[in-house]
């Protein structure tokens, strides 16, 4: 049984994974196989430049920060050799190295901790790698013209299964520009993309532990990045798994099966009726769609629940208040009210429309025009630098977090300031005017009409004075005239259905939105080296939104609409542990602003917010304006708009959250507002079984139990008995009321999607 | 003349040597007005603020409430065309109810959109717009609240409304399935960016949409009751958040654009543009050839080209032809940004060509102090000298609407040999500014008190390098003013136009024009002005919702009040003076009412004070005449006659706002203290009177019951005229009791009035815009 999820799982890693299969159960290889030690000339970038990332030398924490360490810099992680070449050969006279005596060299002393080093020991004098540096300087510390380059690196096995506490040695081939191979695994550096699962020693040895699932080590070695993965079968039993609905089903439960993971049960009505309102709509059911939906036999109703949701204006603006954060719509001053609204009135309309996302992003990107013609400019004045207005297109459409690569190569992908400033200078030609829109912005400058400024487009790099011209990571677009707007360029390039990252970079955001944890995570760092848990289902996933059309709410349907998405949160004996496959419903915490609205909704109540109509939901607000105002927002983590990170939005569990909702005076004032549900519920003739009925509906969705019934109608008693009738009797009832929600709203069940 | 703007090649893209630049951060200054420019207190002119309804049927009454600052006496409303009158509506007593008019519209009044200004004690005010329809109205003040509480409006009837404060106004009317229907807006002078939204029986929005559209389709797929939420965009609502809509199967008809940047284009060539360029695409092939030759100027009217291709267009010339190379599209209204790319093309063998980039066009930019005035515009123009013989691609395209699901919008392309000429639009001064930046805007209409002087902006847009004076005067002025003239000189494109009321000039209030003449190419050129103005007072254009628009006429208007101040040049001749020179202008200074306060003045509109420093001088109290010394140099001014005059504020004004006021109030209560001592007197008498009768009637009917008394005929007459006698005495009482009631009542309001009187005619200390008579300067040639 289980040879046959071994075979899906190799087969699926491409061939190399076959030739792993052959060393299942543990082939290793030779800790520290050096390169072969002859008296060949030593490469500095292939040889020396790697014992220095490998030791830590040109570390951030060390030589490879900024201003360098103790009067010698090194460039991070040896990503500019040639500068590195000449700080270690020329600089301070050449201090460092002596070829006539390589032995008492600086660089070999400090390294020995010969002399004294900030750093300590870092190498071994009887150690190959100090023996690599030792002949280079004593070969003269060449330099060649023109040494091979490395292509790639590959890491054998590429995946494997481990048995929980198992080990596995991997090997680092790196592959060069002259066809030749070197063993560098002694030369790598390894990283576990999660050490809960997984982790690796400095030689590649990696152990597995005792959680389940598909994890992956990175391997990194001369700006080159791959993976190992590693897949910890839980081994348990599975007789029967459901039916797949469609492919999401299709996938997930296929891996759960190769893991051996039984999923948990399929969750109850109630359950699923509160969830999917929650994450489609923002808002708890109404008490009517409750009772409707749970009296509704047919089978088909979760479904029809859903295409009922997705077509309501509550999504689009559900999803608006989601976007609007995003996109950055910040109300920096007063003057900026008009377009936060605009702006966020467009998003609301596109989502209310069912735009295709990559009109959506195409719209958003091409933008021109004034505020009133064209609300999406607005997302241009978040920031006018071309650098910033690239880093943002990158995180939030590509998934991809270039900010590191502004000023280096990137750590975890390959990467370059090249291509950071490539990717930038489509943006180069955005210009701001003044002209014709009769608003000015408190700084004088006129309110924000976007347009395409004539010009080849280009960013400068300052370091080597080159005019870098729009390349699209990697891709290039060919030449762009003067007279066309290379965002134009850029978003053909972006929502082209060859594109590797846009359309997985929204699924992936969309399914965390929905199953709280992306298949690559975080959902906006997809890169070869933190790879996804579920290759397969994001490529499905992706492949289905653009056959579809990118079609938003396709999308949203097919996910919540699969049996994984409606599993229920209880683990069984088997999954408690998983994190990472979706054998469970993940529970996260309602998010700020439906948090609020949830809390209004049971109480009876309504937030005020300045300036907008009595009644407005949380979820419709169109800023960040409105945090200031409103503490129980700002304790719940709603976001400033200030970063294209969904994680500005803090979706954890504080001390302060917890006696905000305890003690608070806004929660107080909701309780026993005298049009809210405790002071209606203290003067309703029915019995007190129909009201707390009627509580555990609208909080939770579902019918109390019978202990839950027992405990509230007790609670009540006890604060009514003895009072006496009328008046005082009503006022106790009241009270009690307000206790039974004020408790209600402090339960785990109300605050989470569960 | 159709307007046209020159770029000189010589000049940077905002030099002086552009068309329309604005001279000076003096040109928008501080503002005069009163209203929403909270620090400075000025003496009271006429501005009204909104009116309700804005607008009336053709051939109708209606009542129309007008709202505003220092509308005391508010007279009448004066119209911008014929055919409409107005009265004010008096109440049951024929007193006049203060604001109200009842507006009398011809059948056969022109449909669309006029301005009107109301007349009061403090002048003229501003303009308003209001909407003349063939089409019955209503007024509903304010919609229902909630759904629930939707306000029944008619198919093809419009509502006169206004937008709720944090709120919508739902309204809502019967559709029929399958009719097709448009939801049509129109907008007063309001801050209202109106929302709509519609919602079908069941309960689905079928329409969300906001302005500057003005006109929605609707599909109406079934029979029922239909909602219409109208709301602002940031939820404010008032009297200043006016708007009208209705619900109509034809669609509103395209309404010529009012922007200042379109103030010298005839009304109707937005709608030539647009319907010639309904052809659907551009219509234009790729590079289309262009002789412009000797004949009439080359046109092109098309739409351009979507996703920001351009349409191009090959322009065959000879070495050191001139043409100017005009775009039209934003000037026309439409939402555009024309770029304009001049390319030299020249074949390279094999059916491949060279093009070489010559220009670009800028947009048509001015100075800071042009800000407010919304002059400048994004269409492009440019003087091309053909640097040889050859071919010139133009490739024209719209930069505004590259984006996906942007319009294609209309443009016309003219290409010309040179025409100068000019064309001069009008606007309220916006009097001394008290900063370097505009930071502020007023609408203050001009208004002459007696013996003073008040002036109006006069702007000029010199067309195709035509740089020669203008002769600025004035037409339609009622007796006792006179307008003091101005001459935009050579190289300066703004000057303040002057106007001086003598002091025994009667009270007057109305439309006149203003008028420019030059010696263009030996010929004599006369234009109107075209007029304009702000919509709002802005304390700061920079936050404000500020509007400025063209306008149908200009208002002057003169009250029976003296000038405080009266500062005219002691010698009224032209100053000769080189550019370079220092001038001595000696003013003489008249004050009246006792004004001994110090003020300041400045010279304005002088040259190209964006490169001058604009220093201002003290004028002291006790002094009747000051000399002023001009650097001439700090204003650049080119050989020629150049005009300016001195303005500035005048503070500590001690001012009694409407004392006429206080002494009718004072003589009313005079009357009602009479009053009320007669009818306390004749309430005392017939009280009197009464308790006589009683006492009478008491005795007679004593004497008729006493047995001694002879029951005869003539004693049971007296008891009836003594019953007869009490009556008339009761009556009586009763009524002098009533008109003792009606008497304290009116003298109660008497007093009130008296008190409100008094409070408004306290003097204060406000600021006077002080305007000086011109000064005329020759600049000789170096």
């Amino acid at each position: 049984m289980i040879c046959q999820p071994i075979l899906r799982f190799a087969a699926t890693c491409c061939w190399p994974a076959i030739v792993a299969l052959s060393v299942f159960g543990g082939h290793s290889f030779a800790v520290g196989e050096p390169p072969e030690h002859s008296p060949k000339v030593i490469h500095f970038y292939n040889d020396v430049v790697p014992v220095l990332t490998k030791y830590g030398c040109n570390s951030g924490e060390c030589h490879g920060r900024a201003g360098g360490q103790n009067g010698f810099k090194l460039s991070l992680l040896g990503y500019e050799p040639d500068e590195d070449y000449q700080h270690i050969v020329t600089q301070s006279r050449g201090r460092r190295v002596n070829p006539a005596a390589s032995h008492h060299s600086l660089l070999l002393r400090k390294a020995t901790n010969e002399v004294p080093h900030f750093g300590g020991k870092r190498l071994d004098p009887d150690s190959i790698d100090y023996a690599t540096l030792e002949q280079w300087i004593r070969q003269g510390l060449p330099l060649a013209a023109s040494q091979p380059s490395i292509q790639r690196i590959e890491v054998s096995p590429p995946a494997n299964l481990h048995a929980k506490h198992a080990t596995q040695q991997i090997n680092v081939q790196a592959f060069y520009s002259d066809g030749s191979t070197r063993d560098v695994t002694h030369l790598a550096l390894f990283d576990p993309v999660d050490p809960v699962m997984a982790d690796v020693n400095e030689t590649g040895l990696v152990t597995a532990f005792d959680v389940p699932g598909d994890t992956a080590i990175t391997v990194r070695y001369q700006g080159q990045a791959s993976i190992y993965r590693a897949r910890i079968p839980m081994g348990h039993p599975l007789t029967q798994l459901p039916e797949a609905k469609n492919f999401v089903d299709t996938h997930v439960l296929g891996k759960l099966q190769s893991l051996g993971m039984p999923p948990s049960d399929r969750c109850d009505d109630s359950t699923f009726l509160r969830r999917v309102s929650l994450d489609i709509v923002g808002r708890l059911p109404s008490l009517e769609e409750i009772e409707q939906f749970l009296a509704d036999p047919s089978d088909t109703k979760r479904d029809e629940t859903i295409d009922r949701l997705l077509d309501s204006d509550e999504y689009a603006e559900f999803f608006a208040n989601k976007w609007s954060g995003l996109l950055r719509n910040r109300r920096e001053n007063a003057s900026y009210e008009r377009g936060c609204v605009l702006f966020h009135q467009w998003i609301r309309d596109s989502f209310a429309a069912n735009l295709p996302y990559d009109r959506f992003v195409r719209q958003l990107l091409t933008a021109s025009g004034d505020l009133t013609h064209s609300p999406a400019v607005a997302w241009y004045r978040s920031f006018k630098e071309p650098h910033l207005q690239m880093e943002d297109t990158a995180q939030l459409f590509l998934g991809t977090r270039l900010q590191c690569a502004q000023c280096h190569h990137h750590l975890f992908e390959k990467w370059s300031q090249e291509d950071y400033l490539s990717l930038a200078a489509f943006f180069s030609q955005v210009t701001h005017k003044k002209i014709g829109t009769g608003r000015y912005t408190a700084d004088n400058t006129a309110e924000d009409i976007v347009v395409h400024k004539r010009g080849e487009a280009h960013m400068m790099n300052t370091r080597t004075n080159e005019r870098i011209t729009p390349v699209a990571l990697g891709t290039q677009v060919g030449p762009i005239s003067p007279d066309e707007d290379p965002r134009h360029v850029l978003a053909d390039w972006m929502t082209d259905a060859a594109n590797p990252l846009f359309a997985k970079a929204l699924v992936n955001r969309y399914w965390k939105h929905f199953l709280n944890r992306g298949i690559v995570e975080p959902e906006d760092d997809l890169r070869d080296s933190n790879p996804p848990t579920n290759p397969e289902l994001l490529d499905a996933l992706a492949n289905d939104f653009i056959a579809h059309g990118y079609d938003l709410k396709h999308l949203v349907r097919t996910i919540t609409q699969s049996h994984v998405y409606q599993l229920s949160s209880l683990p069984n004996e088997a999954n408690a542990k998983d994190q990472t496959n979706y054998a469970k419903y993940y529970p996260k915490r309602m998010m700020a602003e439906v948090l609020l609205d949830s809390v209004d909704t049971l109480c009876g109540s309504q937030s005020g917010f300045r300036g907008l109509p009595s009644g407005t939901r949380a979820v419709s607000l169109p800023d960040n304006s409105f945090n200031q105002g409103s503490a129980f927002l700002a304790v719940f983590g709603r976001p400033d708009s200030a970063s294209a990170c969904e994680c500005e939005r803090s979706m954890g569990a504080s001390l302060s959250q917890n006696l905000h909702l305890m003690n608070a005076d806004e929660i107080q004032s909701k309780l026993s507002n005298n049009t809210g549900r405790a002071a209606t519920w203290a003067k309703d003739p029915r019995d007190n079984d129909a009201k707390i009925r009627e509580m555990y509906l609208v909080a939770l969705s579902r019918e109390p139990t019978t202990a839950e019934l027992t405990n509230a109608n007790s609670y009540i008693q006890l604060v009514t008995t003895g009072k006496s009738p009328g008046d005082e009797v009503t006022k106790a009832a009241r009270q009690a009321w307000e206790d039974l929600l004020w408790a209600m709203i402090n339960t785990k069940e109300f605050l989470f999607h569960h | 003349m159709s307007a046209h703007f020159p770029l000189p090649q010589t000049f940077a893209r905002r030099a002086v040597g552009f068309v329309f630049v604005f001279l000076g951060s003096v040109c928008i200054s501080a503002a005069i007005a009163q209203h929403a420019i909270a620090q400075i207190n000025f003496v009271p002119t006429t501005q009204l603020t909104s009116l309700f309804p804005a607008g009336a049927s053709a051939g109708t009454t209606t009542d129309v409430t007008i709202a505003g600052e220092h509308l005391d006496d508010a007279s009448r409303l004066v119209f911008a065309i014929p055919g409409i009158t107005s009265e004010p509506k008096c109440d049951q007593t024929g007193k006049p109810i203060p604001n109200v008019f009842l507006v009398t519209t011809q059948g056969d009044v022109a449909i669309g959109k006029i301005d009107l200004w109301v007349q009061g004690k403090f002048g003229l005010s501003n303009p308003r717009r209001f909407f003349i329809s063939n089409l019955p109205e209503v007024s509903i003040v304010k919609g229902g609240t909630q759904q629930s509480m939707a306000v029944e409006v008619e198919k093809n009837t419009v509502v006169n409304s206004t937008t709720v404060a944090n709120g919508s106004a739902w309204f809502k009317f019967q559709g029929a399935s399958g009719s097709s229907l448009f939801l049509n807006l129109q907008l007063p002078d309001a801050f209202t960016e109106p929302v709509v939204r519609v919602v079908d029986p069941a309960g689905r929005s079928i329409l969300q949409a906001r302005s500057p559209t003005r006109s929605f389709p609707l599909t109406v797929d079934q029979d029922g009751e239909y909602l219409i939420e109208v709301r602002d965009l940031l939820f404010r609502g008032g009297d200043t958040f006016g708007l009208r809509f209705w619900v109509s199967d034809q669609p509103l008809d395209v309404e010529p654009t009012d922007s200042m940047a379109s103030a010298f284009v005839d009304g109707s060539e937005q709608k030539r543009v647009l319907a010639a360029s309904q052809a659907g695409d551009d219509g234009v092939p790729d590079d289309l050839i262009v002789n412009p030759g000797e004949g009439p100027p080359f046109e092109h009217i098309g739409r351009f080209p979507l996703g920001g291709k351009p349409a191009t267009f090959l322009l065959n010339a000879q070495a050191n032809d001139v043409y100017w190379i005009d775009v039209w599209s934003h000037r026309l209204g439409f939402p555009t940004d024309a770029s304009l790319i001049i390319e030299e093309v020249q074949p390279s063998g094999g059916g491949n060509e060279n093009a070489q980039f010559v220009a670009e066009a800028p947009d048509i930019e001015y100075s800071s102090s042009a800000r407010g005035f919304e002059l400048d515009s994004r269409d492009a123009i440019f003087k091309f000298i053909a640097p040889r013989d050859g071919q010139f691609r133009l490739s024209l395209r719209d930069i505004f609407n590259t984006h996906e699901g942007a319009l294609p919008h209309p443009y016309r392309l003219s290409i010309r040999r040179a025409s100068p000429g000019f064309n001069l639009v009008v606007v309220p001064d916006q009097g001394p500014r008290n900063q370097p930046n505009p930071t502020t805007l007023s609408v203050l209409p001009a208004t002459l008190r007696r013996g003073g002087v008040s002036s109006l902006r006069v702007f000029a847009q010199r067309q195709d390098d035509f740089a020669g004076p203008i002769t600025i005067t004035a037409e339609g002025l009622p007796p006792g003013v006179q307008c003091l003239g101005a001459v935009v000189g050579p190289g300066d494109y703004c000057v303040a136009l002057p106007f001086y009321a003598s002091e025994d000039a009667p009270a007057w209030a109305g439309l006149i024009r203003v008028i420019g003449k030059a010696m263009v190419q030996d010929e004599e050129v006369i234009q109107t002005a075209a007029t304009g103005t702000p919509i709002w007072n802005a304390r700061d254009p920079r936050q404000d919702n500020f509007q400025v628009r063209t306008t149908q006429g200009i208002g002057l208007s003169v009250i029976e009040e003296l000038a405080p101040v009266l500062l005219e040049p002691e010698i009224d001749q032209v100053i000769e003076a080189k550019s370079n020179e220092k001038i001595s202008v000696k003013l003489k200074v008249t004050r009246r009412h006792g004004y001994e306060a110090i003020f300041n003045i400045r010279p304005f509109v002088i040259g190209n004070s964006d490169k001058g420093s604009v220093a201002e001088q003290t004028i002291q109290p006790a002094i009747d005449s000051v000399s002023i010394e001009l650097n001439l140099a700090s204003y650049g001014l080119l050989p020629g006659e150049h005009c300016f005059l001195f303005h500035g504020h005048a503070d500590r004004y001690s001012y009694r706002k409407n004392f006429e006021a206080l002494e009718i109030s004072q003589t009313q209560l005079n009357q009602a203290t009479d009053q009320l001592a007669v009818a306390t007197k004749n309430a005392s008498q017939t009280k009197e009177d009464l308790d006589s009768a009683k006492n009478q009637l008491k005795d007679l009917e004593q004497s008729l019951a006493s047995t001694a008394v002879d029951k005869t005929a003539t004693s049971q007459a007296n008891l009836e005229a003594g019953k007869a006698k009490l009556a008339q005495a009761t009556q009586a009482a009763t009524e002098a009791e009533t008109a003792l009631r009606s008497a304290v009542t009116v003298k109660t309001d008497a007093e009130k009035h008296l008190a409100t009187a008094t409070n408004v005619a306290q003097p204060r200390d406000v600021t006077f815009a002080v305007f000086s008579r011109p000064i005329r300067i020759r600049i000789l040639e170096k």
